[in-house]
């Protein structure tokens, strides 16, 4: 379907729907209804506190699953190749390695401020040496590249492991920093969900103002450099913007493999590979469909709470196999 | 105009231009003929700015091609590489559209080289010649001052390498396009050139007027084969007919 005014409001319809059934769902289902009069209430009873809270937590899924997609969208644009993805490429890894830094260095500020900081610059950090090495190695193909970010994600997640284990005390729950790994979402405040909110649509613009160059990308870099794009600067750019996407994801959820890669494949199936409407059509996918995973790891095995990183897991993971098999059939 | 003067090329230790001198004007159009390997493909990538020149220059309008920015270089050059990535399977009127100035040079292009029909087909569904088409019109819809193709025909049938050659041709002469085209395919070089370049060993070895490098004994030895000549309709065809001595 060619993108237009019908599939952005779909896609938007998607985004609310999400969210709607992100929060209804958890410990006690709720139904819509019940849930507006809880948002509304002028005297909130603890029940309504909870759905409340409940709605705050599902914002903030929705915007991480949009950092993740337009991440996701940005990535395989850079590399040229559709397998990329936050995860994959080992920028995710990069990204909870410096959070975890931030949690358990004994400075309070790193806690509130470094957190997201770290997180950008482990998962630019990442990109940056994927992308050094597979140049250096010459490494141009979409396996090879991905081999690369596959390495250093065992890397980094094990110098993440063993930083947890040498670092954590008993101001830090070991469980509680395993379990955000894993993928768990904060559950921001009002004040950090607009700040959060803001960043995403910071993340979005930027990476709207690289599409039409990551199109010409797509012709080969010898290609792009004779029809304006100055591919050296451009890269550093796209992957700076990419890594903020990712970092800001990590902070907030964690580790989350495949959104990233499933979001942006299905929406391209759905209206085409042009970047410009991709990343605006991802973002609000990626954002509800995330919404939903959090409403299901809160009330699949309630009242025990999965971890969203393995319920991404569960699904992507079948996912990204389909589509090697249909790149290698 | 663009203005190659002693132009060297090496890469590790070996020479894939040497001392290349010529220059291309606007509105003219040139055909960059030899065999594999004589340097061709290098010397349309170092007049696009693509690959750094050992010794000599490469000067464009007056000035170094070196010293324009990556998007004026865009502006005054548009480039066919000889072998195109599609890694995103974009519609034909996309990718025109990504070239062009505007989207009436757009639009024009594609219903100049009869592209209307296929305007919303996604590329990986086309033929190679259709797809060679397409990068044609992209490089054309730039509307620069020189155009340079490296091999635009070689993946179209006969029609169509004749159609892709008066495109060019016009080009050259309605838009005042200064072209240079590398080619295979002697005869359609010599139906279509106004001048001929001739390669052989990383050395430019002939520069003239496309019947006088035709008639040259150069084109045997450069081959490697005996030409037979014959002019049909004042121009000059040539046929191989055996080896060179």
């Amino acid at each position: 379907m060619r993108p237009g005014a019908l599939t952005l409001s779909l896609a938007v319809a998607i985004a609310l729907i999400g969210i709607l059934v992100g929060a209804m769902l958890g410990v006690v289902n709720t139904g819509p209804l019940r849930l507006l009069a809880a948002l509304l209430a002028s005297d909130p009873t603890p029940d309504d506190v909870l759905i409340a809270w409940r709605v705050q937590r599902v914002t903030g899924a929705f915007l991480v699953g949009a950092c993740l997609a337009i991440a996701g969208v940005i990535y395989q644009g850079s590399f040229r190749n559709p397998l990329a993805e936050p995860f994959l490429l080992g920028s995710s890894a990069g990204g909870a390695l410096g959070a975890v830094f931030a949690i358990l260095l004994p400075l309070s500020w790193l806690a509130a401020v470094g957190l997201p900081i770290l997180a950008f610059v482990g998962a630019w950090g990442a990109t940056l040496l994927v992308l050094a090495i597979s140049r250096a190695a010459r490494i141009e193909d979409a396996a090879g590249m991905l081999l690369v970010g596959i390495a250093l994600a065992a890397l980094l997640g094990a110098l993440r492991s063993t930083a947890t284990l040498v670092l954590s005390d008993e101001s830090v729950s070991l469980r509680a920093l395993i379990s955000w790994t894993l993928g768990g979402l904060q559950s921001p405040t009002g004040a950090t969900l607009l700040v959060f909110a803001v960043l995403t649509a910071v993340c979005l613009i930027a990476s709207l103002g690289l599409a039409r160059r990551l199109d010409i990308l797509g012709f080969g870099e010898s290609t792009a450099a004779t029809m304006g794009v100055d591919v050296g600067r451009f890269l550093t750019l796209s992957l700076t913007v990419a890594a903020f996407a990712t970092g800001l994801a990590v902070a907030w959820g964690g580790v989350l493999a495949f959104v990233g890669l499933i979001v942006p494949h299905t929406v391209r199936w759905w209206i085409g590979e042009r970047h410009a409407p991709l990343l605006l059509h991802s973002a609000f996918v990626g954002g509800g469909f995330l919404a939903i995973l959090d409403g299901l790891s809160r009330s699949l095995l309630a009242p025990s709470e999965i971890p969203l990183g393995l319920l991404t897991s569960l699904i992507g993971a079948p996912f990204f196999l389909l589509l090697l098999v249909r790149r290698y059939r | 105009m663009i203005r190659v003067e002693q132009l060297c090329v090496m890469r590790n230790r070996k020479r894939l231009l040497d001392d290349v001198s010529f220059s291309l004007r606007r509105g003219e159009i040139v055909a960059l003929l030899g065999p594999n390997g004589a340097g061709k493909s290098t010397l349309v990538t170092a007049l696009s700015g693509l690959c750094r020149s050992t010794h000599g220059s490469v000067e464009v309008m007056g000035r170094p091609i070196a010293a324009y920015g990556a998007r004026e270089r865009a502006h005054l050059l548009a480039y066919v590489a000889q072998q195109q990535d599609f890694i995103w399977d974009l519609e034909v009127r996309d990718i025109v559209r990504l070239g062009a100035r505007s989207l009436s040079d757009a639009d024009a292009t594609l219903a100049k080289l009869g592209l209307v029909e296929l305007a919303e087909r996604r590329i990986k569904s086309l033929s190679g010649g259709e797809r060679a088409r397409v990068m044609l019109a992209r490089a054309l819809a730039a509307n620069t001052p020189f155009l340079l193709a490296d091999e635009p025909a070689a993946n179209l049938d006969i029609k169509h390498q004749r159609r892709a050659m008066r495109l060019l041709c016009d080009a050259a002469r309605e838009r005042d396009t200064g072209v240079l085209v590398v080619l295979h395919d002697l005869n359609l070089a010599f139906a279509f050139a106004e001048r001929v370049l001739l390669m052989h060993q990383a050395r430019l070895v002939l520069d003239g007027a496309a019947a006088a490098v035709a008639a040259s004994p150069d084109l045997d030895r450069v081959f490697g084969e005996r030409f037979t000549r014959a002019t049909i309709d004042d121009r000059t065809v040539v046929f191989p007919t055996g080896d060179a001595e």
